[in-house]
C-alpha cells in the first residue's frame, strides 16, 4: 500500500488565491492539465469545459484584482456530474439517447456555483442517467478507482468521486438517488453528502426518481463540503419540492464537541454480508466516539432491511415514468428509417438506452401495470412510510445513526456486472436514508490491509446537515484518513 | 414473469426487446421480483394508505412570463422546421 498524498485543503487554496500566490486561471489550467495527464487511465471525466472555465476564471481574477471576493469558492475549480445540465454545454447523462444534447438553461445548482465564483472545469462520468453502483453502465466507458484501477470507483457518481480522489479538482458535485454520492465517496476514500430531500433544487438535474434524487457535494475532506453545500442549498421558485429554509451557517457546520452526543448503531451495521475489514473500521470509529465522551447505543430500524426491496420497486417505477420523455421527437436520439410513430418511439428508445436503464424501465413498467400496481407499488409506498417512521422513533433516542456506507470496499470491475441483484445490494446501507428523505454523510474512515479506502455513513434527522458536517469534521480532525489517491507521476 | 410478459411490458414501455435477449431479461426480472417479494412480510395493518406528498406551499402567481422562443425550444430536436418539431406522418 502506498501512503495517501496530502491534498491542499480548500481553505489553503482559498488563502493562496487571496494572497495572490495562485490565480484562478492558473488553478483552472492545473486542473485541466492534470485531467489531460491522468484521465486516460481513470476515465473519470466525460468532457472538459475549457471555454466556460476560462471565462469564469478570468472574471474571478478580475474581481480579485479589484480587491473583491465572492467567498470561499471564488476562483476554485469544480467538476460537475454529467447529469446536471449546463446551458449550451453538451450534457448527455452518459447516455447515447442524449448524445449532442445541449440544455437551454443552467441547472440551479450550476448557476449557484458560478454565482459563488466557482470555476467549472468539466463534467464527470457516471452510470447512464444515474442508474448503477459501479460507473460501468456509461456510454463513455467504465471509470476506474484511483486507489486501484482494476477496481470500481462505485457509482453512479463514480466519476466525481474518482476525480476528487485523484486531485483533478478540490470539489465536485454528485447526485444521489439511493446512495450514488455516498457509496462512490466511500469506495474512493473521499467525503460526500446527500442533503435532505428538498434542500437542494433539482431544476436542471436530469430526473431519475423524482421523490429521491438530490444533488450534493463531494470533496477529499468533510470540512471542504461545507462551502460547496452552502452555495447550492436553499429554496428555488423553479422547483416546488425544494424547501424555503434557512441555509445552515458555516459556523454551525464547524467541528463540534462530541461529548454528550448520542450515536445509534443498528445491529445490521455489523451484520451478515458486511466485510470484516469494514466492521473493523466501524469498531474503531465507535471506540473513538466513546473515547470522546459520546454515547454509542444500539438502535432499532426494524424495516430498514426491506429498504433495497422497497427502493427497487419505487425508483424504477418513477424512472419508467420520467424516462417516457425520451421519445425521439423533441430532443435526443431519433432512430432512422422508421415508418410509424410507434416504431419511432420504440426504436429510438431501444437504440438510445443501455441495458441497465432498459432493465429498470421494464421493471418499473411492470410494477405500475394493471393487476400488479397495488401488490408492488402500493406495498412499497407503505413500507417506505414504515422505514421513515422507524427513523423518527430512532431519532427520539439518538442524535445521529452510524453505519458502514458500503458493506465492502471497492470490488473488481469485472465482478457483479452481470448480476443486477448483487449490484443492487451494494446500496443496502445508503438506501434507507434516501427513502426517508434524510441527510446522510459518508466520511473517510481508514483503509483495509490491501490499502483500499473504507467509508462510514452518518445519518441525521431531516434538514440537520449542519450536525452531520460538524460531527464529521470533528471525526476527521482527530484522524489522518483524508488524502489523495497515489496516481500519476507521484505514484 | 415469463417471456410473453416481457413482450407485453416492453410494448407498454415502448421498447424493442430482441428475441435473443428475452430469456436473460425474464431471468433478471424474475430474480429481482423474487427478492422484492419480501415486502409482503411487512405488517401494514396500522399504516394508512400513502397520501399525496407533503405540500411545500410553493406557489406563484398565475401570470405570463418569458419563455423559450420556438427556435430555442426546438434547438435540440432531431428534426425541426420553422420552430416546429417534425415527426413521421401518422395519418395516412
Amino acid at each position: 500500500m502506498r501512503a495517501p498524498l496530502p491534498a491542499p485543503t480548500l481553505a489553503e487554496l482559498s488563502t493562496a488565491l487571496e494572497e495572490g500566490r495562485h490565480s484562478a486561471a492558473g488553478l483552472k489550467q492545473a486542473a485541466l492539465d492534470r485531467i489531460a495527464a491522468l484521465d486516460g487511465e481513470l476515465n473519470a471525466v466525460i468532457r472538459t469545459t475549457p471555454e466556460r472555465a476560462a471565462a469564469a476564471a478570468a472574471a474571478s481574477d478580475a474581481r480579485r484584482e479589484r480587491g473583491e471576493r465572492l467567498g470561499p469558492l471564488d476562483g476554485v475549480p469544480v467538476l460537475v456530474k454529467g447529469l446536471i445540465g449546463m446551458a449550451g454545454v453538451e450534457t448527455d447523462g452518459a447516455s447515447k439517447i442524449l448524445a449532442g444534447y445541449r440544455p437551454p438553461y443552467d441547472a440551479t445548482a450550476v448557476a449557484r456555483l458560478e454565482a459563488a465564483g466557482a470555476v467549472i472545469v468539466g463534467q464527470t462520468n457516471l452510470d447512464e442517467l444515474g442508474m448503477g453502483s459501479a460507473t460501468v453502465f456509461s456510454a463513455h466507458g467504465a471509470c476506474a478507482n484511483p486507489w486501484d484501477p482494476e477496481r470500481t470507483p462505485g457509482g453512479s457518481s463514480g466519476g466525481s468521486a474518482a476525480a476528487v480522489a485523484a486531485g483533478y479538482a478540490p470539489l465536485a458535485l454528485g447526485t444521489d438517488t439511493g446512495g450514488s454520492i455516498r457509496q462512490p465517496a466511500a469506495l474512493c476514500g473521499v467525503a460526500g453528502l446527500k442533503p435532505s430531500y428538498g434542500r437542494v433544487s433539482r431544476r436542471g438535474l436530469f430526473a431519475f426518481a423524482s421523490s429521491l434524487d438530490q444533488i450534493g457535494p463531494m470533496a477529499p475532506r468533510v470540512a471542504d463540503l461545507v462551502p460547496l453545500f452552502r452555495s447550492i442549498a436553499g429554496g428555488d421558485p423553479l422547483d416546488a419540492t425544494c424547501r424555503e429554509l434557512p441555509v445552515p451557517e458555516a459556523a454551525d457546520c464547524a467541528p463540534s464537541e462530541l461529548a454528550g452526543l448520542t450515536i445509534g448503531l443498528p445491529a445490521a451495521a455489523r451484520g451478515e454480508g458486511v466485510d470484516s475489514e469494514v466492521i473493523a473500521r466501524l469498531d474503531a470509529a465507535v471506540a473513538f466516539f466513546e473515547g470522546t465522551g459520546a454515547r454509542v447505543r444500539e438502535v432499532e430500524l426494524p424495516h430498514a432491511e426491506l429498504g433495497v426491496a422497497c427502493y427497487y420497486v419505487l425508483a424504477p417505477a418513477e424512472a419508467s415514468s420520467n424516462l417516457s420523455r425520451y421519445d425521439g421527437v423533441r430532443f435526443g436520439r431519433r432512430a432512422q428509417g422508421v415508418t410509424s410513430l410507434g416504431e419511432l418511439y420504440a426504436r429510438s428508445r431501444s437504440e438510445g438506452f443501455g441495458p441497465e436503464v432498459q432493465r429498470r424501465i421494464l421493471l418499473g413498467t411492470f410494477v405500475l401495470s394493471s393487476g400488479y400496481y397495488e401488490a408492488y407499488y402500493g406495498t412499497a409506498q407503505r413500507v417506505r412510510g414504515l422505514i421513515a417512521r422507524d427513523f423518527e422513533a430512532a431519532f427520539a433516542q439518538v442524535d445521529l445513526i452510524l453505519t458502514p456506507t458500503s458493506p465492502t470496499p471497492a470490488w473488481r470491475r469485472d465482478e457483479k456486472q452481470d448480476d443486477p441483484l448483487a449490484m443492487y445490494l451494494a446500496d443496502v446501507f445508503t438506501i434507507p436514508a434516501s427513502l426517508a428523505g434524510l441527510p446522510a454523510l459518508s466520511l473517510p474512515a481508514g483503509f483495509t490491509a490491501a490499502g483500499l479506502p473504507v467509508g462510514l455513513q452518518l445519518v441525521a434527522p431531516a434538514f440537520q446537515e449542519a450536525r452531520l458536517l460538524s460531527v464529521g469534521s470533528a471525526f476527521e480532525d482527530a484522524h489522518d484518513f483524508a488524502g489523495l489517491a497515489p496516481v500519476g507521476e507521484e505514484a | 414473469m415469463d417471456e410473453a410478459q416481457i413482450r407485453k411490458i416492453a410494448k407498454l414501455a415502448r421498447l424493442e426487446v430482441a428475441e435473443e435477449d428475452l430469456p436473460r431479461l425474464a431471468g433478471d426480472l424474475r430474480r429481482i421480483l423474487g427478492y422484492v417479494e419480501r415486502l409482503q412480510q411487512a405488517d401494514l395493518s396500522e399504516l394508512p394508505s400513502p397520501g399525496a406528498p407533503p405540500e411545500t406551499g410553493a406557489k406563484r402567481e398565475d401570470e405570463v412570463r418569458p419563455s423559450f422562443t420556438p427556435e430555442e425550444a426546438t434547438a435540440n430536436a432531431p428534426a425541426a422546421e420553422d420552430g416546429a418539431f417534425l415527426v413521421p406522418r401518422v395519418i395516412g
